[in-house]
């Protein structure tokens, strides 16, 4: 992967992963990683040796990156959000379980976990970073 | 999300086309198209779109460039892949991902297939 400060207007900073897969990048250049093939990493994008896993994950579809921290993957079909506490106590789980509302789950049930909120409806639309 | 008020769309049937979406618009939609001034050199479907919090919108495109537009400006700027790839002109390794923070700020992957 590759990364700017100045908008590419000269070369960027190159950080060899050995994998690839979605990014997502904070203004204190904390780059959150989910390759293509399993787990997301977070990288510091100032220094690439203070990289670590977070969690084990399997295959991460999807990656977003608000506010720092705020990040929020789905993964076999569940929404996850990280918590921040992992980074003062790796005995804290760093994905928590979001009920986006529109799961589709196996056993049609809903989820016990009311701490999410209600996903946008979403229409039909490529790569777009929001939808109507 | 570029602020509270925009962001960027594409349509899958119209893979040239971006979107910019203003929730105090009621007629006719509150998507409206923006006019994407590709490089002749860069006519190309978009793959992706990435929403920055200054509005700018960075569109990966499907022959390996990105195409930047600046929200404040309204200019448009192409990144071929030589300025944004590791091992550019390399056919093996297809632009995977693009994110953008700000019109300064942006992050790439291309991968070894």
């Amino acid at each position: 992967m590759t990364w700017t400060s100045n908008g590419f207007s000269t070369a960027p900073a190159f950080i060899d992963w050995s994998s690839t897969g979605i990014v997502g990048i904070d203004q204190f250049h904390k780059i959150w990683h989910a390759s293509s093939g399993t787990g997301v990493q977070l990288i510091d994008g100032d220094n690439a040796n203070n990289s670590k896993n977070v969690g084990s994950l399997g295959k991460v579809d999807s990656l977003a990156v608000g506010a720092p921290n705020d990040v929020w993957i789905t993964t076999n079909g569940t929404t996850f959000q990280f918590d921040a506490r992992w980074l003062e106590d790796s005995n804290v789980d760093p994905w928590i379980s979001r009920n986006m509302g529109t799961q589709m789950r196996s056993s049609m049930s809903e989820s016990t976990d009311t701490s999410g909120v209600s996903a946008p409806t979403v229409a039909s639309s490529a790569g777009s970073a929001c939808a109507p | 999300m570029a602020s509270r008020t925009t962001c960027g769309a594409v349509n899958a049937a119209s893979a040239d086309k971006l979107f910019t979406f203003d929730r105090t618009k009621t007629t006719p939609s509150k998507l409206s198209p923006v006019a994407v001034q590709f490089d002749p050199k860069h006519v190309s479907p978009i793959n992706q779109v990435s929403v920055g919090r200054d509005g700018t919108v960075g569109m990966r495109l499907a022959d390996e460039s990105a195409l930047i537009y600046s929200a404040k400006t309204k200019q448009f700027t192409y990144l071929d892949e030589c300025r944004i790839h590791y091992d550019c002109n390399n056919g093996d390794r297809p632009f995977r991902w693009l994110d953008v923070f700000d019109a300064n700020l942006m992050a790439v992957t291309n991968q070894k297939t």
